[in-house]
């Protein structure tokens, strides 16, 4: 108890260091601190905390936002940031704000007529390459599965040509998959080719948002 | 193709606060002080360098690095490296390059620019021949002018025209030297064989090289034709794995045919397909071998020109690559009127009536359909030997060997053929019709091998496929 530093602290019994309840000031009833108390507080807590903000900062750097799951690759780290889903025609209406993935039911939209996939999923994929090598990475590297097909898909576009990552360097890549409507959760692989005799790394997807509007007016 | 939308707004992840006002007091400084040591355990935790993934591939080795040129000698090196596939993906290859590179090089040299072995004794590199001829703008060869006897069509220039060729190509003149260089710079052996290039239709070829060694391989340019350079090892493990190119031999005083006394062509096509297996890519990449029992070939990439998909139709979002596709593999011309029973006809001075010639390879492994809608192509000759024109037969292999108007050419694997797109008009095309085009006529080509249409197992059409393009009436401006 900081207060009990001071001068004008008398000795307390303590459970496990926590005192059991409030110290009363004698004058008016508040807790009173004194001016070196004081100074030893905020110097500490302003150590402790910009520390921990920095501690902070790189911890969340690591893991990434709440919900994501970073995974470690033969060169570094990968990670799904953000996921959104998206139907591509005017159709049934989505929730805002709900989740399109993950056990959510989705309403059916209208289809495109050459019978290719309904809804799209756009992700950011953010890369670290923390080996001490250069790193080839292309936004292809990473498919998709809908819970109900089969088949890894490829991505249908991408923001990002391939590019040579530098050690210590990150990328991020907007990536867009065509996905079946039905579809109620996905997953992720990732080909790492740095370890061409490793399977396929899967990276958890975060929470998908439902996009407002629609990719296309019309599909012909 | 895939069309592009705009960009979301995607905010920046935040941390959520709860809203509350944060007052400094003594739990503050706990959770201060508790979240410095997680923090910076998690990212100590997060910060440590993984550990570099390694083969026996990558094992440090003594590799030739560029040499100094021979005058005369072509330089090869074979390389690995990766490629960008038309779904983006990365593929490892292995190629015959102009200079050495690296597996991790962005642009790694995994196949040449087009080389010219000359009478004289030189090499050339030039991505056109004949040297000196005029090069069709985006790989379009104008007329000379209209033909008055057949309205809507055109006379064609007879020697004039410049055609552009694809990366591993190597052209060599007759009574030239073909001298070439091969360094390995792969953990394993590896060789150099020009397929039926010797007399007797034989190989002929560097025999096995050793990792960091090199060999000299030099014959005399054999008859004109079309013919395969790859690396036999392990066929066709090698060859699929990228270790192959096409070598054409023309006759430089008789360049606009196939060989002399043969069929005359406007301008000429040298369409190489492969095909890539991802399997025996990613055992190899790791440093092992294909045991094609056990692992048998499923190819994942079928590649005209090492194109595919809307790439090899020009319609990326690249313009250097939709420029290389129109100058090197999507057919176009204006119409005209050909006769088949001679090619190089002359009508008019300085005119033919030809069309153009495609030089069909198969360096992969699967059985090619070529199949073009619009016009039927002229089958000339088959891995260099020319079709009769009558009295035709079947081969040992059950197909007619006889130059006939074909819907659809059958390729299979280390097979070439040469044939001839007339350029006519459509025989379904009426009058009315015809005469009121005013714009380019396009019509697709493609593989009726149908699984060769995709790519990445089932990005669709995303394989060999092309288009050629019937130009439209010239203005009179």
């Amino acid at each position: 108890m900081l207060a009990a530093w001071g001068k004008t602290g008398d000795a307390r019994h303590r459970i496990r260091g926590v005192d059991p309840k409030p110290r009363e000031d004698e004058n008016n009833g508040k807790a009173r601190m004194s001016r070196r108390a004081f100074g030893i507080a905020l110097g500490s807590s302003f150590v402790l905390g910009a520390g921990g903000i920095t501690s902070l900062g790189l911890a969340f750097s690591a893991a990434g936002p709440p919900g994501t799951i970073t995974v470690p690759t033969s060169f570094g780290r990968i990670r799904i940031a953000l996921a959104e889903r998206q139907s591509r025609l005017p159709g049934a209406a989505k929730a805002d704000g709900a989740h399109a993935g993950h056990g959510a039911v989705s309403g059916r939209s209208a289809q495109p007529i050459n019978m290719t996939f309904g809804d799209h999923v756009l992700v950011r994929l953010d890369v670290f390459n923390e080996s001490e090598r250069e790193q080839m990475f292309s936004p292809g590297q990473l498919r998709l599965r809908a819970n109900s097909q089969p088949w890894l898909v490829v991505n249908r576009w991408n923001d990002l040509a391939p590019v040579l990552m530098l050690p210590g360097t990150e990328e991020r890549a907007k990536i867009s998959f065509l996905v079946p409507s039905d579809a109620t959760s996905f997953s992720a692989f990732f080909d790492d080719i740095a370890d061409p005799s490793a399977e396929l790394v899967e990276v958890p997807m975060p929470p998908v948002k439902w996009r407002p509007g629609f990719l296309e007016n019309s599909h012909v | 193709m895939s069309e592009q939308f705009p960009s979301p707004a995607y905010p920046e992840p935040v941390l959520q606060g709860s809203g509350e006002e944060r007052v400094l007091n003594r739990a503050n400084v706990l959770k201060l002080g508790a979240a410095t040591g997680f923090g910076v355990a998690a990212g100590l935790a997060a910060r440590s360098t993984p550990a570099v993934a390694s083969s026996s591939i990558r094992a440090p080795r003594a590799v030739p690095a560029a040499v100094a040129p021979i005058p005369g000698v072509l330089d090869l090196y074979i390389n690995e490296g990766y490629t960008k596939m038309v779904d983006d993906s990365l593929v490892y290859q292995r190629g015959f390059g102009d200079r050495p590179s690296n597996l991790g090089d962005k642009n790694p040299s995994l196949r040449i620019v087009p080389k010219i072995f000359g009478r004289d004794g030189s090499v050339t590199e030039s991505r056109s021949y004949p040297l000196g001829a005029v090069k069709p703008v985006a790989g379009t060869p104008l007329p000379a002018g209209p033909d008055p006897a057949n309205p809507g069509q055109y006379f064609i220039r007879r020697n004039y025209w410049a055609s552009y060729f694809p990366q591993r190509t190597i052209i060599a003149e007759t009574g030239s030297k073909i001298r070439i260089r091969v360094f390995n710079r792969l953990a394993g052996t590896h060789e150099l064989t020009f397929a039926q290039t010797g007399h007797g239709r034989v190989d002929v070829g560097t025999g096995p090289i050793a990792p960091g060694a090199e060999a000299l391989l030099e014959f005399d340019a054999p008859y004109p034709g079309t013919y395969i350079y790859h690396d036999p090892t392990n066929a066709p493990v090698q060859r699929v794995l990228g270790l192959f190119g096409a070598l054409v031999v023309l006759d430089p005083e008789d360049a606009w045919r196939v060989s002399p006394g043969q069929a005359g062509f406007e301008r000429q096509w040298l369409w190489i397909t492969h095909a890539i297996c991802t399997t025996w890519t990613g055992i190899e990449a790791a440093g092992g071998t294909v045991d094609q029992d056990k692992d048998p070939a499923v190819p994942r990439y079928f590649m005209l020109n090492d194109r595919s998909g809307y790439e090899a139709l020009g319609h990326s979002l690249n313009k250097a690559t939709n420029l290389a596709a129109h100058e090197e593999s999507l057919v176009s011309g204006y119409p005209r009127q050909i006769d088949i029973r001679d090619f190089g006809e002359d009508l008019t001075l300085g005119t033919i009536r030809a069309g153009q010639m495609v030089r069909l390879v198969n360096a992969g492994i699967a059985y090619h359909q070529i199949h073009f809608h619009g016009n039927h192509l002229w089958t000339v000759r088959r891995n260099n030997v020319e079709w009769p024109r009558e009295f035709g037969k079947v081969d040992e292999d059950g197909h007619v060997a006889l130059q006939q108007w074909e819907d659809v050419v059958e390729l299979p694997p280390m097979d070439r053929k040469d044939c001839m797109i007339p350029m006519k008009r459509p025989p379904d095309a009426t009058d009315k019709v015809w005469y009121a085009r005013t714009e380019d006529w396009g019509y697709p080509m493609h593989c009726h091998a149908e699984m060769s249409q995709t790519a990445a197992g089932g990005l669709y059409p995303g394989g060999l496929v092309a288009h050629w393009e019937l130009k439209a009436p010239l203005t009179e401006s």
